[in-house]
């Protein structure tokens, strides 16, 4: 049996650890409301310049742009979305799971890694898989910024035909409990479900609607304007998703930890009580032994 | 007649993080496409404008409003006018001393001509914090 004294010991270690995951799992709760707030603001701006594109796509024949070529694919670009931080749960391994099955059965020469944030750069070390580029410390607080030169990156990546297709990992956010890795291609740009039903509808001599638009200077410049505004939009918002669900994960794994630190207290407490206990009715017998031997 | 074209559009004006501007009643709306300036008001024909880096101009009640915005598009659909920018900053929220920092930083690297100043970086750093300014200007 442990020592009172050595119980007392761990007792006091852990109320230590309790006390640091309950100050991050309140830090995470407070950051995860912001960054909720950004990634649901996003979403109309997102929405807004997907509008534009498709209505400008459909205004336009005959348009080429780099961005648009897709050809045969010999190599392939991911963009890996994860934290800088661990001590969130399964979030960043459930990043690295996707991004292992991706290319586990790929040459290494058949693909490139543009990674951000730490986690995923030490764990693509350790399995000695080297990245070819590697970005940080904007994992849980992404500007816009950030994503204006990644989105540069990628898309002199793709014309320079580097690569000839860019996915992007990440982990979209439902609520702090329900994330999901998800991987949607960047890279040419994709005709999203809209843009093809108009594209139908334009080739079957249909109007979808009556859309006469006046374009300023005109549908070409425009379109070529709007095409890596799409891109560095589509990476933002892959990267607010990410945060939030970085904060949500940490602050779900941070209440489990607090909640387990609990529960190991009062565990502990029992048996700090039984072994005091044991102690005194041992004390006690000896006094009693001790003056029975006497009698 | 007259009335069609002063009664008001709505107006909102978004950037990545959220709608940085929205106002109704709204009785024109003036700024600036890569090849020069144009208004629109209501009863516009669609159009999506790209815009450049210039102050977009929000006529309401009869006073004038400037909106400093860095690059972007221009949608004006049903008497709604859409602007979406990467960059779109209110002229109360721009630091002035900041904005004439930049502007003789950026005008010293434009006059300074030797080989390593990335000319068309300084320029574009010029034009915004000319845009800062002139914005700032209106208040």
């Amino acid at each position: 049996m442990e020592s009172t004294r050595d119980i007392k010991g761990r007792i006091k270690s852990v109320t230590n650890i309790q006390q640091i995951t309950k100050a991050m799992k309140m830090v995470a709760a407070a950051r995860l409301r912001k960054a909720e707030e950004k990634a649901a603001g996003a979403r109309p701006y997102a929405d807004k310049v997907g509008e534009l594109l498709r209505r400008a796509s459909a205004n336009v024949t005959g348009f080429d742009s780099p961005l648009l070529r897709a050809g045969e694919v010999k190599k392939v670009g991911y963009l890996v979305i994860s934290a800088d931080k661990g001590l969130a749960g399964a979030y960043n391994s459930n990043v690295m799971k996707k991004i292992v099955a991706e290319i586990s059965d790929k040459d290494r020469d058949s693909y490139k890694l543009y990674l951000c944030g730490k986690q995923s750069h030490n764990y693509l070390k350790f399995r000695g898989i080297q990245e070819d580029s590697y970005h940080f410390g904007f994992s849980d607080k992404p500007q816009a910024q950030d994503a204006l030169e990644l989105a540069k990156e990628m898309i002199d990546e793709f014309i320079s035909g580097e690569v000839d297709e860019v996915y992007v990992i990440y982990t979209k956010f439902f609520t702090a409990l329900r994330q999901q890795v998800t991987m949607t291609r960047l890279l040419p740009i994709v005709a999203d479900a809209g843009d093809t039903a108009s594209q139908d509808a334009a080739d079957n001599g249909v109007q979808a609607e009556p859309e006469e638009f006046i374009f300023l200077p005109d549908a070409n410049t425009v379109l070529t304007r709007l095409l890596p505004e799409y891109v560095q939009v589509q990476i933002y918002s892959s990267m607010l998703q990410s945060a939030a669900s970085e904060l949500g994960s940490r602050m779900a794994a941070m209440t489990a930890a607090t909640d387990n630190a609990t529960e190991r207290i009062a565990d502990l407490n029992l048996t700090y009580n039984k072994a005091r206990q044991a102690q005194i009715t041992n004390e006690i017998s000896e006094i009693v032994g001790g003056a029975n031997a006497l009698e | 007649m007259a009335d069609t074209l002063t009664s008001p559009m709505h107006v909102e004006i978004m950037s990545p993080d959220g709608a940085v501007y929205t106002a109704d009643g709204v009785e024109m709306v003036v700024a600036r496409a890569i090849d020069g300036e144009f208004a629109v008001m209501k009863g516009h024909l669609p159009l999506v404008a790209a815009l450049t880096i210039a102050p977009v101009r929000v006529k309401k009640d009869g006073k004038e409003k400037q909106i400093a915005v860095f690059n972007g598009f221009l949608e004006i659909n049903d008497d709604r006018v859409n602007i979406v920018s990467p960059q779109v900053e209110m002229a109360e929220d721009i630091d002035v001393a900041r904005a004439q920092a930049a502007k003789k930083r950026a005008e010293e690297r434009l006059a300074s001509k030797s080989a390593d100043i990335d000319t068309d970086r300084a320029q574009l750093a010029l034009n915004r914090a000319l845009l800062r300014l002139r914005v700032t200007k209106s208040l």
